[in-house]
């Protein structure tokens, strides 16, 4: 069989694909063929930025396509895609987050129709996206539908090696019941870039960059988080090995900026240590100027020496993406988060310090948020303003509001906290659902649906007064319009994967 | 506002005076000596300093000596190491901000070095950070003119908020 791996829309056209380069990478180390294909970089460059961004607002699921852009996107899937395909074919599918839900529902189908003995394998974060009251799955959805002959629940490192092997009762395979995890990180595959031309994307700084993964899983169990549901064990790779990674690319492409796509990049202290020591060697012996970030963690700084930060800059660690939360200690300690503001008072002038920069990860409305919580939040844009000036502080995305996901410690205190949810809506084969951000607390009666919303959007306002940059801005205020919206009038509806043709 | 200059003065004929104005008010006037650091404690408002005491042949003086060949071998200059306003640096900002020259008109300095009499002016008002920010977002808006970004990037658009308060007024009204 000929083996075709894509990546898809939505994506960002900012970096390379990382999961098909490892899933690639992994074929060649077990002697599969694989022509790779991107897609996403492909539909920016064909389309052009206007029309490409212009699609967002479907895969967000913020309006229905169009019959003409329908149209349009068949004519580019069966340029770009089917030519290559046919009856023996193999097409993996890298099904990102629920936001690829319609385009890979449209290339299965029409992949279905052209080559009905094509088999499609589906696989990555997306296939396992549902809502917090949905009883299926996207991967189960598309294989009641008959669209693709295998979902690859998981770890896919492993399961699409046993797939090929032709073992398909493998768990994760179809199966989602007792998924395995690859117990040493390091035995995976380099990401395999061969196939790219890393030209093509449109890079942050203006060179090139790519994806890197440290990591699985997280150190904490933050409340609202639900990595431990796909990860329950914290497992990261040895600091030699990522920075072997690092420099492998650094010779084999040339690239000397990376992003982590870890949970966290600073989990295990020592694995961390360890990349930046290799890392800052290698800076000083070849000038290799790397720079790389990811998700961080701010630690209590009685955890920590001064020297910490320096030792990252020195290694090249450069941006970092921090889940802060909130600005009440209260809160952020009920999120089991484990820092104070004082901790990031302490973080912020050392990153300061050696030039080190910082986005705010936030979430508004907690469950448990009092109106003291809340002037806390509003506190902090003038607490840490000096940081923004000095551009320590780069972003801040307020994201809408906290919503309910499914195996997460929060959707297991619903009962406890007497949550209701107060909007349906229906999911994509058109199940009544609820809106898992629609929720009140009968435990937190002050704080009503319509005063959380209140509260966003004063938090946003003090954003704009004290200019800080807000990530992500526009998009999450559209979010939350539609939430609203729905709220109002009591029923919604995603966008539907059924009747498109 | 604290502002915290730390400067290296040039001697030719004699050493270069900074003066630092407030609305037109001189609130410091000094010779710089080699390696000085200054800080001054001043009201957050408009601001200038620059340069006041170099001859450009006023009474036959000139303060740029050259030999035969032209080469300069003497310069009254101010060098800057750097400049603090509140803790916030913000040297790398002065290459964004016209010199005003008496000699020369505005002028672009990328190289730190005061050579003519003039000053830069900072239109802060109340806010040093609100100041410094609003520079720093010009010169990002600037570099990314035009330029669209993915969802997933780590990108943020700065100082311009109108399409967000567009939106939380919509919202807003819908709660009414």
């Amino acid at each position: 069989m000929k083996n075709i791996l894509i990546a898809i829309p939505q994506l960002e056209v900012h970096r390379p694909p990382i999961s098909t380069a490892v899933i690639a990478g992994t074929l060649k180390k077990n002697g599969f063929d694989v022509k790779c294909l991107d897609l996403n970089i492909e539909l920016f460059k064909q389309w052009g930025s206007d029309d490409y961004y212009h699609m967002s607002d479907i895969w967000e699921s913020n309006r229905t396509i169009t019959e003409e852009e329908t149209i349009r996107l068949q004519a580019f899937i069966k340029k770009e895609l089917l030519v290559h395909c046919d009856n023996e074919t193999r097409l993996m599918i890298s099904v990102f987050t629920q936001n690829s839900h319609l385009f890979s529902h449209i290339i299965c189908e029409m992949t279905r129709d052209t080559y009905p003995q094509c088999e499609i394998v589906i696989g990555g974060q997306g296939v396992t996206t549902k809502n917090i009251s949905e009883s299926s799955k996207f991967g189960e959805i598309m294989l009641k539908a008959n669209l693709v002959d295998y979902v690859i629940y998981g770890e896919g490192e492993q399961c699409i090696i046993e797939l090929l092997n032709g073992n398909t009762s493998y768990p994760g395979i179809n199966n989602n019941d007792k998924l395995l995890q690859i117990p040493n990180l390091d035995d995976i595959a380099f990401p395999n870039y061969d196939q790219y031309d890393l030209q093509d994307y449109d890079y942050l700084l203006n060179k090139p960059e790519v994806n890197i993964v440290g990591s699985r899983g997280c150190v904490r169990k933050c409340t609202y988080c639900d990595v431990a549901a796909f990860w329950p064990k914290f497992r990261y790779r040895t600091g030699q090995n990522i920075s072997d990674e690092m420099i492998s690319q650094y010779e084999k492409h040339g690239v000397n900026t990376f992003y982590f796509t870890d949970s966290l990049i600073n989990g295990s202290l020592k694995a961390f240590r360890d990349m930046c020591d290799k890392l800052a060697n290698y800076n000083q012996t070849h000038k290799a100027g790397f720079e790389w970030g990811g998700q961080f963690i701010f630690k209590p700084k009685k955890q920590l020496t001064d020297d910490y930060f320096d030792m990252i800059a020195e290694a090249g660690g450069n941006t970092f993406y921090v889940g802060v939360e909130t600005g009440s200690d209260k809160i952020r300690w009920e999120m089991d988060k484990k820092f104070t503001n004082e901790d990031i008072d302490y973080h912020l002038h050392h990153f300061q310090r050696t030039g080190m920069h910082c986005f705010y990860l936030m979430i508004i409305g907690y469950l448990t948020e009092t109106l003291e919580d809340h002037q806390d939040n509003l506190a902090m844009f003038s607490r840490w303003q000096k940081y923004v000036a000095s551009k320590t502080i780069t972003g801040i995305d307020l994201s809408t509001t906290l919503g309910f996901l499914p195996n997460t410690p929060l959707s297991k205190m619903i009962d406890s906290h007497k949550v209701k949810f107060l909007a349906k809506e229906y999911d994509p084969l058109g199940n009544e659902t609820v809106n898992s951000m629609s929720w009140v607390s009968g435990l937190n009666p002050e704080l009503t649906f319509e005063e959380r919303i209140r509260r966003r959007l004063e938090v946003h306002e003090y954003a704009m007064k004290y200019k800080w940059p807000i990530w992500r801005g526009p998009q999450r205020l559209k979010s939350l319009y539609n939430l609203t919206k729905l709220f109002k009038e009591g029923t919604g509806q995603r966008v539907s994967l059924v009747n498109i043709n | 506002m604290l502002i915290k200059f730390n400067l290296f003065g040039q001697y030719c004929n004699s050493w270069p005076i900074l003066k630092v104005l407030q609305h037109d008010e001189v609130v410091y006037e000094q010779e710089v000596i080699e390696q000085t650091k200054i800080e001054l404690d001043l009201p957050a408002t408009h601001i200038q300093f620059g340069m006041s005491n170099k001859s450009f042949g006023q009474n036959r003086r000139w303060d740029t000596k050259m030999d035969s060949n032209r080469n300069i071998i003497a310069d009254k200059i101010i060098l800057i190491n750097s400049i603090h306003l509140d803790d916030v640096d913000i040297t790398h900002l002065l290459s964004h901000i016209k010199y005003s020259s008496l000699e020369h008109g505005p002028l672009e300095v990328h190289d730190k070095a005061i050579r003519f009499n003039g000053s830069w002016s900072l239109d802060i008002s109340n806010n040093t950070y609100d100041y410094i920010i609003g520079v720093n977002n010009n010169i990002a808006n600037e570099i990314n003119k035009d330029r669209k970004f993915s969802y997933f990037s780590n990108f943020s658009i700065v100082g311009d908020y109108s399409e967000h308060h567009e939106t939380i007024e919509k919202i807003k009204s819908y709660l009414k």
